[in-house]
């Protein structure tokens, strides 16, 4: 799982719903929760059951953030939008504690409708879930991670800030988790959304710290966001001359323009070409 | 089992891509089915059949089931057709 923008798209709306394929995004995640009023939220998880039963999905994935467990939603949720077969669910408010009772709850599902177990990525988003990532991440069930920076901010008791100075602490552990797992890991929304600059550097700093890609909430912020966690035409080129050399050296570390070319550098170098594979950008 | 509605329930919008349903009860056991759209003598069939066969799966008996149609597609009616009816129940 490789994705650099996921953006998210409320489960009610008919007409951004249907035009959610063509949008410049690696992944759609359908909203029932936050996007959703109360009083919409049966008719979100119907319109989103409906919609994945029948819309082409071949060229990105499509995600659906689910209702929190204790809620009055979270099994209406499972039993509609499970069987209509989404490539993964978010599961809002995750924590290590209550992500055991989570998965029996989707299990319990599956099983009724006799479904191949989906991919779960959990939404990081209170003081509790960052300190227990480590029990999220252990879980085989757990495919990746979504650090929510606007909740996680409300249960610090904090302002947001515009540099994002207050979510370090909670991005340099969940990445690092993710890491540790080999977990995909998506990085928190930008809110200002005519801030496209900020948006950029934000993204920036993620990336630089690990983060594959980024949680999207306009479909321009996606466009930047490819950009970004994508890899440049420079990266290619430089990988492709490390892997030539490699193949014609014979030594487990050699100099390559003036650079000390070893065992990390080299997979750096292979996972660079991987992505450049998966994004098309291979020439 | 059947069901039949016991109040009126409506769902979707009048936007662009959507389309309002209302379901109400009626005293016998029969379906009728209203339809307003703006594409109706093209898709009116169409639309009918989905609204129909998504009653059918719910065993809706004895109600009015009214579209008004704003261009939505087949999934979408169907998703309308399928929360009125629940919240009519």
């Amino acid at each position: 799982m490789s994705i650099r923008s996921a953006l998210f798209v409320p489960g009610n709306s008919a007409a951004m719903v249907l035009s959610s394929p063509i949008l410049d995004a690696d992944t759609i995640i359908l909203d029932c929760e936050d996007a959703i009023a109360m009083s919409s939220k049966d008719s979100a998880s119907l319109l989103i059951k409906h919609t994945l039963m029948q819309l082409p999905r071949r060229q990105k994935e499509f995600w659906v953030r689910i209702n929190p467990l204790g809620s009055d939603f979270f099994m209406d949720d499972l039993n509609n939008i499970l069987p209509s077969l989404p490539d993964a669910l978010l599961i809002p408010k995750a924590d290590g504690d209550d992500w055991g009772e989570i998965i029996a709850s989707i299990e319990k599902v599956e099983n009724k409708f006799k479904l191949k177990p989906i991919s779960l990525i959990a939404l990081i988003e209170s003081a509790k879930g960052v300190l227990t990532c480590e029990k999220l991440a252990h879980h085989p069930r757990t495919k990746g991670f979504l650090l929510g920076g606007e909740d996680f901010a409300s249960d610090m008791g904090i302002a947001r800030r515009e540099d994002n100075r207050e979510l370090l602490f909670a991005r340099y552990q969940v990445v690092t988790w993710a890491k540790a797992f080999k977990l995909l890991c998506l990085d928190t929304p930008y809110t200002d959304i005519d801030n496209l600059e900020g948006f950029k550097l934000d993204c920036e700093f993620s990336a630089s710290i690990g983060f594959d890609g980024k949680a999207c909430i306009h479909p321009l912020q996606a466009e930047v966001a490819n950009e970004v966690y994508s890899v440049s035409e420079t990266q290619i080129t430089w990988a492709k001359e490390v892997l030539e050399e490699t193949k014609r050296q014979s030594l487990g570390v050699f100099s390559f323009k003036g650079k000390m070319i070893d065992r990390p550098v080299i997979l750096r170098a292979e996972q660079t070409i991987e992505k450049a594979k998966k994004w098309g950008l291979l020439r | 089992m059947m069901n039949r509605p016991t109040k009126t329930g409506i769902a979707g919008t009048l936007e662009s891509n959507d389309c309002q349903v209302i379901v109400e009860p009626t005293k016998d056991e029969g379906l009728i089915i209203q339809i307003e759209s703006v594409v109706k003598a093209r898709f009116g069939k169409q639309i009918e059949t989905a609204v129909r066969d998504t009653c059918e799966q719910l065993n809706l008996i004895g109600a009015i089931v009214s579209v008004n149609d704003k261009g939505a597609l087949d999934f979408t009616i169907k998703a309308r057709v399928e929360t009125a009816v629940k919240r009519s129940l």
